[in-house]
């Protein structure tokens, strides 16, 4: 029977799970931001105050969402019994979710 | 014909066709808005946005498409509501057809909604749900 022993002398996992957090969460800001404008854009205008409403909160480095603090987002958004919807925030994001896997995998190509 | 009108006319033929949801929301089974003098509660549908999904040299497979849906009631309670979305959702949620001009593959609520507002003096409660519709024409 031969044996043998392995011995680890550079670890690197460490530091690849550093960069990992840190290029995720660079594709996750990037998203956001894109989805906050595409949002932005879309929005109906009438004085200007639910486009210019949308913000991004991050929870952590590698999560986040958008939000609008104005009353009327939700009414506009999906509509009400009076008013067809004119989404802003859903079709943002949906444009986003093709990017947001290449994003994703470009930062876990670029782990050295 | 458009993805989005397949999936509209899958969403209006499973819905405005169910007899029993026809019991529960009298005034009736619309696209985007409501005509004027409705009856309540009834049901509201309107896409509002989605994805292509596709493979190699750009051939389509389907459109990922969200629908809101939602019954709307008159009053201060959702309670009258509850089994108007109840049943939008069992007509709706891991459903399939095949609606003239295409194929609905697959149907899946992926949120629950809910809303109140007044509007002239009027309480609207709305209660449903963000459905992913997958879909592609014939």
């Amino acid at each position: 029977m031969i044996r043998g022993n392995v011995r680890v002398k550079a670890n690197r996992l460490p530091a690849i799970a550093g960069q990992l957090e840190r290029r995720v969460g660079a594709a996750v800001d990037e998203t956001l931001e894109s989805i906050r404008d595409g949002a932005v854009d879309r929005s109906p205008r009438r004085t200007g105050y639910l486009a210019g409403s949308w913000d991004i909160h991050k929870d952590r480095s590698t999560a986040g969402a958008m939000y609008s603090a104005a009353v009327q987002a939700g009414l506009v958004e999906y509509g009400t019994v009076k008013m067809p919807a004119r989404p802003a925030a859903t079709p943002a994001a949906e444009v986003e979710r093709h990017r947001f896997t290449r994003r994703i995998v470009k930062a876990l190509r670029g782990l050295r | 014909m458009s993805e989005i009108v397949v999936g509209n006319r899958w969403l209006y033929d499973t819905l405005a066709g169910d007899a029993t949801l026809a019991g529960q929301a009298p005034g009736g089974v619309h696209e985007g808005e409501a005509p004027s003098g409705s009856a309540y509660p009834l049901v509201l549908f309107q896409w509002i946005g989605g994805f292509d999904s596709a493979v190699l040299n750009a051939i389509r497979i389907w459109h990922s498409g969200v629908w809101i849906v939602k019954a709307i009631g008159v009053g201060p309670s959702l309670a009258s509501l509850s089994d108007v979305a109840a049943r939008i959702d069992l007509l709706l949620h891991r459903a399939s057809g095949a609606p003239s001009g295409g194929v609905v593959h697959t149907a899946t609520r992926e949120a629950p909604h809910r809303s109140a507002y007044t509007d002239a003096g009027v309480r609207y409660v709305e209660l449903g749900g963000r459905y992913r519709i997958q879909v592609s024409r014939s």
